[in-house]
């Protein structure tokens, strides 16, 4: 398959070229955690990360924006240009320049996100007073917008509260309000409804794509969940113990996935009733291996049923086809020889 | 169809500081043999409230329990423990960390003096076997073993004494997807193999769709709809139901009011009058607020509480 690298037309907001990750480990050797993931994030755009737990979705995440661990972790980047400017080769300090303005971020957990002992409105008035010119006046009204802007119902009352006062659905929409208190360009959102119920993650998401839409902004989303990709998400990445697997627009990775492993995650969950069918859930039998014991070839051959002894010597490179790329010397649509 | 579990009028009250909980007021159902009844609904609905005081790890203010239609005291839990037990969504913290697999599989049947030494030894053999545990993994401890594996361990050990129950408490929502497949896989085979009844909790409405032959929805403490598989999948007729499938990927849903939440639960401590779900409810009229709907039976085993579900029950029933 001809490897042609598609060039996005117009410039992307977010360009990654092979951000490594790599762990130190206790006996000095190096385990890569993230191991040379490339991919862009247009502006207007959401990019879903996807991908199991220790696949190192959070991680790249992490990376891009400098707050790995750096006692026992070590980021190699041949480049991440944001918005035309390299990252990878700034230093500490332009980099805080840069997180909360330009780019901004959502977690997972709000409650250990937020800090406790301060009112909703310090937090918010701190952080918009750090990124905008504005007097605190200003800024609280600013507050006020921004609390309106996520939907937090009776804004005015909410500006007093602690953030343990507030429900976790309520938490998020704060946290949002935080992130966008910088006019981000760029948010990187980790995994924001996980901990949420499903009809409060439906709202969160609802105003994640609203948000998205109205101020153009691009969104690295980064979920194990598949329908929120589904609901988010323009393109998708499929990663797999450190390694992006397989990406492309959403329709394409799910409907017609062509590495085994994306087409494996998708038929695990469950759909239908095994009362009726009587049918089972296909299973990818073993586990994710850590970045440490990863074989030398394709990381998910061991679980793979379409591998070959090609695949267990070197990893198979990420090639494109158009805009959409898999890590795969089997793919789905190879006719079997 | 002999009916396993009958749980009548159960209420479970927690004190707060704040005032009375009411987790779980008044909840009704039965569970036949070789059936799974799933129970969804968002936190703070009552339903681990539930659980755990169906299997006597909490104990119910009121309310009735009988197992193979003979009545037992739901407020002594050790006169169902051989009939029933538990399964936790967090095998880590429910197994004993300084046991070794094949003592937490023991661990029961030691405590009900069952079984010679040499017998428990083979039995418990059996069930790591059964449920997919390797013997070199049977001397490990349970932080040496993965998410998955804790979970298959935690479900041999609910099976060491031969129960015909098991309560299920999110049992895969802690594991990643793949992992989620193998564990579903197992206890559905296990349901066949052993005819056993389960009680399967969960959020994720898809797991509870794949696994049930029941489902009962949950909101604030009270089951406001139950019906068969099919019938609560394809039509739903309780507004709350009909919210949460739309956060699924649920496309056999029939025509009908279209409901889409916008607040958070209320408050557990001072419940809405009337109906419990009206102050989320875009189709709530008066009526909602004075009176509180009872379960009624609107096709074949299919309940629903709600004021207004007749209204567009013939019309959802006569698309289906």
């Amino acid at each position: 398959m001809a490897g042609i690298k598609n060039a996005q037309a117009p410039r992307p907001l977010l360009d990654v070229h092979n951000l490594s990750v790599a762990v130190k480990l206790a006996s000095k050797a190096r385990a890569y955690a993230v191991d040379k993931v490339s991919f862009s994030v247009g502006v207007g755009e959401t990019l879903a990360l996807v991908g199991e737990s220790g696949a190192g979705k959070s991680l790249t995440a992490m990376a891009l924006m400098r707050l790995h661990k750096a006692q026992t972790m070590d980021v190699e980047a041949d480049r991440i240009d944001l918005l035309g400017r390299d990252i990878a080769r700034m230093n500490d300090r332009e980099i805080r320049s840069i997180r909360g303005s330009t780019v901004a971020m959502i977690f997972q957990d709000p409650l250990s996100a937020l800090n406790p002992v301060l009112t909703v409105e310090r937090q918010l008035v701190e952080s918009i007073v750090l990124h905008n010119d504005m007097s605190r006046s200003q800024a609280r009204k600013r507050a006020l917008e921004l609390l309106d802007m996520v939907r937090i119902p009776a804004a005015g009352s909410r500006l007093s509260e602690y953030s343990h006062r507030l429900s976790g659905g309520m938490r998020q929409r704060v946290m949002i309000a935080m992130a966008l208190a910088g006019n981000p360009k760029l948010i990187l959102a980790d995994e924001p409804t996980t901990a949420l119920d499903v009809t409060i993650s439906a709202q969160i998401l609802d105003l994640l794509k609203e948000l998205q839409r109205d101020l153009g902004v691009g969104m690295l989303f980064i979920t194990h969940d598949l329908h929120a990709v589904r609901t988010v998400a323009h393109r998708v990445a499929v990663m797999y113990s450190g390694r992006i697997v397989e990406t492309g627009d959403v329709s394409k990775v799910f409907n017609d996935p062509s590495h085994p492993y994306t087409e494996g995650l998708l038929a695990a969950r469950p759909h239908g009733s095994f009362v009726g069918a009587a049918h089972r859930l296909r299973e990818i039998p073993g586990t994710v291996p850590a970045p440490a014991d990863r074989p030398a070839g394709c990381a998910f051959a061991p679980r793979c049923n379409r591998r070959t002894a090609e695949c267990e010597v070197r990893p198979p490179p990420l090639e494109y086809v158009g805009p959409a790329g898999f890590a795969c010397y089997h793919p789905l649509q190879e006719v079997p020889a | 169809m002999t009916r396993r579990l009958e749980v009548a009028d159960l209420v479970v009250r927690h004190k707060t500081r704040k005032g009375t909980v009411h987790a779980v007021a008044g909840v009704s159902f039965e569970i036949g043999a070789g059936q799974t009844l799933g129970l969804v609904g968002e936190s703070g609905c009552g339903k681990s409230s539930l659980a755990r005081a169906i299997v006597g790890l909490n104990k119910p203010t009121s309310g009735n329990l009988a197992i193979n239609g003979t009545a037992v005291d739901p407020r002594r839990p050790s006169s169902r423990a051989r009939d029933m037990q538990m399964i936790f969504q967090d095998p880590y913290g429910s197994l004993n960390p300084r046991l070794t697999v094949r003592e937490l599989v023991e661990e029961p049947l030691k405590v009900h003096r069952l079984r010679s030494r040499a017998e428990r030894r083979e039995w418990v053999k059996a069930l790591l076997d059964r449920v997919g545990i390797p013997e070199t993994m049977h001397d490990r401890l349970p932080h040496q073993l993965s998410g998955g594996q804790r979970q298959r361990v935690g479900i041999a050990r609910a099976l060491a004494l031969e129960p015909k129950i098991i309560i299920c408490d999110e049992p895969v929502s802690a594991l990643d997807v793949s992992v989620q497949a193998q564990v579903l896989n197992l206890l559905v085979d296990l349901q066949r193999e052993q005819d056993l009844s389960y009680l399967f909790i969960s959020h994720d409405l898809e797991v509870i769709r794949y696994v049930s032959h029941w489902i009962a929805v949950m909101y604030l403490g009270v089951i406001v709809e139950i019906g068969p598989v099919d019938r609560i999948w394809k039509s739903p007729l309780h507004p709350y139901t009909r919210a949460l499938m739309q956060t699924t990927d649920n496309r056999e849903m029939q025509a009908g009011p279209e409901v889409k939440l916008n607040s958070e639960l209320p408050n557990p401590l001072s419940p809405p009058s009337g109906c419990r779900f009206r102050t989320r409810c875009p189709l709530a009229i008066e009526r909602c607020a004075q009176e509180e709907p009872q379960l009624r039976e609107e096709a074949a085993g299919h309940k629903v509480a709600c004021h207004r579900a007749q209204e567009w029950a013939s019309r959802v029933s006569a698309a289906a």
